[in-house]
Formats: C-alpha cells, structure tokens, sequence
C-alpha cells in the first residue's frame, strides 16, 4: 500500500503546487494555463518512482495520480480560466435566493458574453477561423465536429447545447 | 497479481457503466439524462460489488485481498465515471461553445445568423427544461423556483466549481 499512499501524497504536493503556481501568475501577469505542467512533470517522476521503487501495486499507484490530475487539469483548463460564464451556474445560483421567472434569467445574461466571447475562443482555439464577419470551420473544428456527431448518433442527442 | 485484479475490475467496472449508459441514454428522453447517469452509477456499483463476490469465491488472490481490491477498485471505477459524465457528457450534451461550432459547421458563418437561431432565449429555456427532469427547479406560478433539497449531478457539479474556484482564487 505504500505506492499507493506515495501516489496520493505526490498528487496532493502537485495539486498545492499548482495552486501556488497560478496564484503566482496571475500576480505577475504571466499565462496561467503553463501551471498545469507541473503533473506532467509529476507524472514522469512517479513513472520512475513506480519503475525503480518496487511498488507493490505500480498500475494502482499510477492510477491515483493520473486520474484526478486528469479532472483537475480539464476543469482548470475548461472552467477556471475559461471567461466565459457557465449559465447552469448562473440559473441555480440565481434560482435558489429566490424565484424568478425565465425573462428575469434571461435578463442576467447579454448575448455578447454568452455567444460572441465563446466564439472568439472558438477562433483561439484554431477551431474556427474568421475573415471579415464570416466564420468558417477549420480542419481542426472539423474533426472535433465529427466525434461530436458520432457520440450523437450513438447517443440519441437530438439537440445539443 | 493483485495489481492486475485491481485495474481489471475496475475497468471491467466502467465498461459496466459505459454499456448500461449507452443503453439507457439511447432509450430516454434527452431532459431526463441526468437522473439516468446517477441511476447508472448506482446500478454499476452494485454490478461491481457481486461480480467481486463473485471473483473472491473462485479466486484464492481475490478473497485474500478482497478489501484492498473492492475499495481501490470502486474509487477507481467512480473516477472514470466522473471523468466520462465531466468530460464526455456533459460538454458534448451541455456547451454553448461546442454547440456554436455545429451552428458555424452548418453553414451559420456571421454572429447574426447564429443568434437568430440560438440565441440566449434558448439557452436559457433548454437549460431550465433540463434543471425542471432533474427536480431542481420546478416551475410556479409562471416562476421558476429550487425545489432540491439533495444533491443532484448539476449541484454536484457546481459545488466542486465552487471549491476549484475558491482554491485558484477566482
């Protein structure tokens, strides 16, 4: 079980790390998104702790670290420093104070922040590309537009968003 | 040897999940997904648990070490899960940002066409009418109003933002 415990201990020092880390760039102006490489960094050295360290259970140990790092950098990556707001959020946080009816939610949001901002990330993310007013896909977009239509069709979604 | 119990059943575990989920996700309405993951997730545990009963009767290794297998293995199965419903699901059902991709993919190329056919009135109707099949928030009186006393998957998911955001001081 020792492995094990090292795993969680090296994830919990990443994971501080990484906190400080992004707490420090944001002071000092600096991209914040580079703060997730220290689990990469994490990872390789608990490769080689796991290869030469006679872990008990090696896979396992891997497992504990990789695993929450992997949902830690998404929701850090996706949600933290995205600027765009999550509506679901928004809607509960404002529900649960009090009811509201759906023009009032509806008013809590501009379609500038909602629309535009996610497509100008849209074009920083080199899925779409942009020429005057007119978007188009780029091949990149493309691809990640086909998985979605095959997890569609496997699904059964009919409306997305 | 025991290593190898471990990883096996836990992904024997989620592809428990991915397979009851794609079953039941294909035979429900799309409003009320949301309750079916939980329900899933559950079911899956319960799967997990008699399939380890299962193993620690025929396999010597298994019943030795049958308490370090059932709690490393379902921790590692529920983190699968979580990462398929936060990941997969959620984003592909859910974003605004990838569903503005398949509106500019069709053919929707200025910000005008797009608004007019998904625009913040849609965002906010589709996400009370998914929020209404959960039991978060029913509808009275023409007002929406929160209704939840227990966590749902949404809460769930805001309660963990809401830590992250605290944490990266957001």
């Amino acid at each position: 079980m020792l492995g094990i415990y090292f795993s969680l201990l090296f994830f919990s020092l990443c994971f501080v790390t990484h906190v400080f880390l992004h707490r420090m760039s944001r002071f000092l102006g600096m991209i914040q998104s580079r703060s997730i490489f220290v689990y990469v960094i994490g990872f390789i050295f608990l490769v080689l702790a796991v290869t030469f360290g006679r872990f008990q259970f090696p896979f396992s140990s891997l497992l504990v670290f990789t695993l929450p790092a992997i949902l830690i950098v998404y929701l850090y990556l996706f949600t933290v420093l995205s600027p765009a707001y999550i509506p679901t959020r928004m809607i509960l946080s404002h529900v649960s104070v009090g009811a509201k009816s759906q023009k009032q939610l509806e008013s809590l949001f501009s379609e500038k922040e909602l629309i535009d901002t996610r497509v100008l990330d849209l074009c920083r993310a080199g899925l779409v590309s942009q020429e005057k007013k007119q978007y188009r896909v780029t091949k990149k977009g493309q691809t990640v537009i086909q998985s979605m239509e095959w997890y569609r069709r496997f699904f059964n979604v009919k409306e997305i968003g | 040897m025991i290593d190898y119990w471990i990883i096996g059943i836990s992904f024997y575990g989620f592809l428990v999940f991915l397979i009851l989920v794609s079953l039941a996700l294909r035979m429900t309405p799309q409003s009320q997904r949301s309750g079916w993951i939980v329900r899933m997730v559950f079911t899956t545990f319960f799967i997990q648990c008699i399939a380890l009963w299962v193993f620690s009767t025929v396999s010597s290794t298994v019943a030795q070490s049958i308490v370090v297998i059932i709690v490393l293995s379902l921790i590692f199965t529920k983190f699968l899960m979580v990462l398929f419903i936060v990941c997969v699901y959620s984003p592909i059902e859910a974003s605004v940002t990838l569903r503005l991709l398949r509106e500019i993919g069709n053919g929707q190329s200025t910000l005008e066409r797009i608004k007019k056919r998904y625009n913040r009135e849609a965002i906010v109707r589709m996400r009370l009418v998914r929020l209404a099949a959960s039991g978060d928030v029913e509808m009275r009186g023409g007002q929406m109003v929160s209704i939840k006393p227990v966590p749902s998957l949404f809460r769930i998911r805001e309660m963990l933002l809401g830590v992250l955001f605290w944490v990266f001081g957001e």
